[in-house]
């Protein structure tokens, strides 16, 4: 099975899983909030920018990364889901 | 303020009390609660063929799967025309159904429901 994945792509991809899976630590009441808002999110980000403007990419992941660190909290307990 | 501290006090009484009823129950529990932990005790390991239909379930219902292309070898991003955020939630789907953790560097080689549901059958914690 060859993958063909950039160090990028898979840095993407790899924080978006991280992302889901602190989904799973918040009330279930609120998951499907943080679960649209993320998706909706890689969605939006991803077709805004081309594959090739990897500085933009890289900025989008620090973004999310950060992102990450604060969903982490235990004190986040909710998210306005997207208004599409 | 001293009204205040009397109800702080109540609430952590009442918890213990509360926690410990079920502790109480087993003793009346009726034939058929017990025909139910019988049962459970007692399930079977699961079959490559439960594996294979569970993980074609959950892709049928993945509201971007055409279930007419899927099959056991269709593969997530060329016949299915998913994306590669699309094949990362299905691994995360499948790590709910079978209550079981797929290592990032695995989950990724996923790409079709076969080798899903080999991973899956591999994994002794799957249920």
């Amino acid at each position: 099975m060859t993958i063909r994945r950039t160090g990028l792509q898979r840095d993407v991809l790899d924080l978006y899983r991280s992302l889901l899976r602190v989904v799973r630590t918040k009330p279930e009441s609120s998951r499907d909030h943080f679960y649209k808002y993320i998706r909706s999110q890689f969605r939006q980000d991803a077709s805004s920018v081309s594959q090739r403007d990897i500085s933009t990419i890289e900025f989008m992941l620090r973004k999310g990364r950060r992102q990450l660190e604060v969903l982490k909290s235990d004190s986040v307990v909710d998210i306005s889901p997207p208004s599409y | 303020m001293s009204n205040l501290f009397r109800f702080a006090r109540v609430v952590p009484r009442l918890t213990p009390r509360l926690v410990q009823t079920p502790v109480f129950q087993p003793a009346r529990l009726t034939p058929i609660t017990l025909a139910t932990r019988f049962y459970s005790a007692e399930k079977a390991p699961l079959t490559p063929q439960q594996v294979e239909d569970r993980v074609l379930q959950l892709l049928r219902d993945f509201d971007k799967v055409d279930a007419s292309k899927l099959n056991l070898d269709a593969h997530f991003i060329n016949d299915l025309g998913l994306d590669s955020l699309d094949q990362v939630e299905i691994t995360m789907a499948l790590e709910d159904e079978f209550n079981i953790e797929i290592p990032d560097r695995d989950a990724e080689e996923i790409m079709t429901p076969r080798q899903a549901s080999e991973k899956i059958f591999a994994n002794k914690n799957a249920m």
